[in-house]
């Protein structure tokens, strides 16, 4: 037993067990749904034959999922941009010392902790064009209310709506915290050289931010590409395919046609396409904390 | 030592626990297993199962699930062979799956042997080769029944004076009439949503004009053919004088529009008029309201069918479960509660004179309504019909590119089946 407890393999030791569950539950699993993206699985039949990268070969044939690739990518750059915006201008809002400013901050975090189902529900009300409160006020200025979730474009604009409406709080919680922990030294300096709140802002609170922001980015990247739930519970994916993500093409495809090598191998090309938009992010992020 | 005493003290008492709850379990006898829809008619039978338990000594444990969790749940129950379920509550369509792989148990010798208890003649013929026969043999009893129905507003009508439209002609006539005399109220509504609604109502509208959706000998698709050419004329004829929201509505906003007195006519189910248009609670127009057949001839039948699971070990108590589920005395006890298969209720005049749903569903059954596909790639067809009715109905597509597209998908997933093989 003594070679064990040389240094060299005691840290192995150590790691043995996460080792062991991150095989059974991460590697063999993403093992197995590749082996069967290779096949022609449908659920319920007894064979499966090797069929290669026949799946991949269909999806790039398929008009659906290239429109659900397409519609995915731009609702994730659409909304992670729009909840970057809203987040930062509310963080920088709420970090002023102002009267209730705890209790405007815990209001502000309430969406995010709605269950998405729900928030989904909520906003399916909310978009119907016979008792809809949205409407309602769009008429009090005149205007004519679109028909959200049955016209295009409006649907696409309607789930990115609740989706910015429902993660914008996770910005705002990331950049409040990031403004909190900010050295004082670079503000004190600037103040007395007379810079402007805006040339303060862009020359000295962005930057600093910057890593924390890139982080947040990344995370509501990788999270809003697989937007499912929302989308299912309020559109199913129409009107036609119209509001077909990426997520509904794989769960159609899996659950209701229970075709699942061809869900498994569109469940590759989603990692495929979010490894190679997280890999951009990340390049950008260690290019920031070089410069740093 | 003293964890050693501690642990092999509490593995004592552990294995002491484990052998007395085995025993008790053993002692209070069968245990079968159902899943569910869960709806109220199944949770009725929740709260009743203390009388079956009473009446065979069988313990009985139901799972409730949503509709589609509910497919998936029966389905990795039969394909992995788990025996989770010895009964299972499937969709009927799903008979081409289930059924046709032998993973659900045929009873036709005990629906021969029970035949006074169980009385298989007393359920409506139609019924009978809908929800119980595939291919001839017994596998399930029907429970949770219904059907497309037609609805409109008596009161209006009253004052256009026109009858309950029988074609889409004179739906359309009353349609005029309602726009000039009644111009707050929405001359039809129904379930636009890219769902499974829209698909059955597709059906039972093609089926009026004269066709089937593929053809059941060769299994060729038919959505080249005129009759799917005035399906998808109709519903975009349709979506001129339904409400502007209601490609997005699904079965409940279709029921609430109608109940709140905003349409004059809907394309819903047979149950609707007594739980939904009929309810004082949630409804404007009761006494109001009048239901029939689908204008045009064409209506589809949908519900469910209760099926012993191959796997089960427990076949012959499953069967005693099926045959309370739908005794010709339950079906009257829940003759309120969805529609029945039994002639005794639906074809019984004092049941139809106070329970208006019964006497729909029975006129209808009465009418061969066309059934739902019962082959394997069902939900499959079902779902690329929804996307192309409500690509129309939503304005995304015109009638043509729907029916074009809809041709080509079915060609390729009746080949990839080897169902259909092109000459």
């Amino acid at each position: 037993m003594g070679w064990i407890m040389k240094r060299r393999y005691v840290g192995y030791l150590y790691i043995l067990p996460c080792l062991i569950i991150l095989v059974i539950l991460v590697v063999y699993p993403l093992y197995f749904s590749f082996r069967i993206s290779l096949t022609d699985f449908t659920f319920g039949r007894p064979f499966a034959n090797y069929i290669g990268s026949e799946n991949y070969y269909q999806l790039f044939k398929d008009p659906i999922f290239i429109q659900s690739m397409v519609r995915t990518i731009f609702i994730t750059i659409i909304a992670v941009l729009v909840e970057f915006i809203c987040g930062l201008g509310s963080a920088l809002i709420l970090s002023r010392k102002f009267r209730g400013q705890n209790l405007i901050r815990t209001l502000i975090l309430l969406p995010m902790m709605i269950s998405p189902i729900v928030v989904a529900l909520i906003w399916l009300l909310m978009y119907q064009p016979d008792f809809s409160i949205l409407n309602y006020l769009i008429q009090m200025f005149g205007v004519d209310p679109p028909m959200w979730l049955t016209r295009p474009p409006w649907p696409i604009i309607g789930v990115t709506i609740t989706e910015i409406w429902e993660w914008t709080p996770f910005f705002t919680m990331v950049c409040l915290s990031g403004l909190a922990s900010l050295p004082l030294e670079p503000y004190e300096a600037a103040v007395t050289d007379g810079a402007t709140g805006w040339q303060i802002f862009w020359k000295i609170t962005l930057p600093l931010l910057t890593p924390l922001l890139l982080i947040g980015l990344l995370i509501r990247m990788i999270d809003v590409f697989r937007i499912f739930d929302i989308i299912y519970i309020m559109t199913e994916g129409g009107p036609g395919d119209y509001t077909s993500t990426m997520s509904i093409f794989v769960h159609r495809t899996g659950f209701i046609y229970r075709h699942l090598g061809m869900a498994s191998a569109s469940s590759y090309m989603m990692i495929i396409v979010i490894t190679i938009l997280t890999l951009i992010l990340i390049r950008l992020l260690n290019r920031v904390g070089s410069q740093s | 030592m003293i964890y050693k005493r501690a642990f092999l003290f509490i593995m004592l008492v552990s294995l002491v626990m484990m052998v007395s709850i085995g025993l008790v379990q053993a002692k209070e006898g069968t245990t079968i297993r159902v899943s569910f829809i869960d709806e109220p008619r199944e949770r009725w039978y929740w709260d009743h199962l203390g009388e079956f338990e009473k009446l065979t000594g069988t313990k009985v444990v139901i799972d409730f699930y949503g509709f589609e969790t509910l497919y998936q749940k029966n389905l990795a129950n039969c394909y992995g062979h788990t025996g989770e379920y010895d009964v299972m509550q499937l969709h009927y369509p799903d008979m081409g799956l289930f059924d046709a792989r032998g993973w659900c148990y045929d009873f036709t010798d005990w629906v021969e042997r029970d035949k006074a208890e169980f009385q298989p003649d007393d359920i409506h013929p139609y019924q009978r080769e809908s929800h119980c026969l595939f291919n001839g043999r017994w596998f399930g009893v029907p429970m949770h029944c219904n059907a497309n129905a037609f609805f409109i507003r008596t009161d209006i009508f009253d004052k256009i004076g026109l009858p309950m439209p029988t074609s889409w002609d004179e739906v359309f006539k009353a349609a005029d009439l309602i726009k000039q005399q009644f111009p707050d109220i929405t001359p039809i509504t129904t379930e636009g949503r890219r769902d499974i609604q829209i698909a059955i109502k597709s059906i039972g509208m093609m089926w009026g004009f004269g066709s089937y959706i593929y053809d059941t000998q060769t299994f060729k698709p038919l959505m080249d053919t005129d009759a799917a050419k005035n399906m998808f004329d109709l519903w975009q004829k349709l979506a001129a004088i339904m409400p502007e929201g209601a490609a997005g509505y699904g079965a409940n906003e279709n029921f609430q529009y109608f109940s709140q007195g905003k349409a004059a006519m809907t394309l819903s189910w047979t149950h609707a008029g007594t739980n939904f248009y009929g309810d004082p609670n949630n409804s404007v127009i009761v006494g109001k309201w009048k239901g029939g057949y689908f204008p045009g001839g064409g209506t589809a039948l949908g519900g469910w069918s209760m099926q012993i699971n191959n796997d089960s070990k427990h076949k012959e108590e499953a069967w005693e479960f099926l045959k309370w589920l739908v005794s010709p005395e339950m079906e009257m006890r829940l003759v309120s509660n969805m529609e029945s298969p039994r002639l005794s209720v639906i074809a019984n005049p004092e049941v139809q004179a106070k329970e208006d749903h019964q006497r729909i569903y029975y006129e209808v059954l009465q009418a061969k309504p066309v059934m739902l596909p019962k082959i394997e790639p069902t939900y499959e067809l079902m779902d690329y019909l929804s996307s192309a009715a409500n690509s129309v109905v939503s304005g995304l597509a015109t009638p043509e590119e729907a029916r074009e597209k809809l041709q080509n998908q079915y060609k390729q997933i009746m080949l990839s089946y080897g169902l259909y093989k092109e000459q």
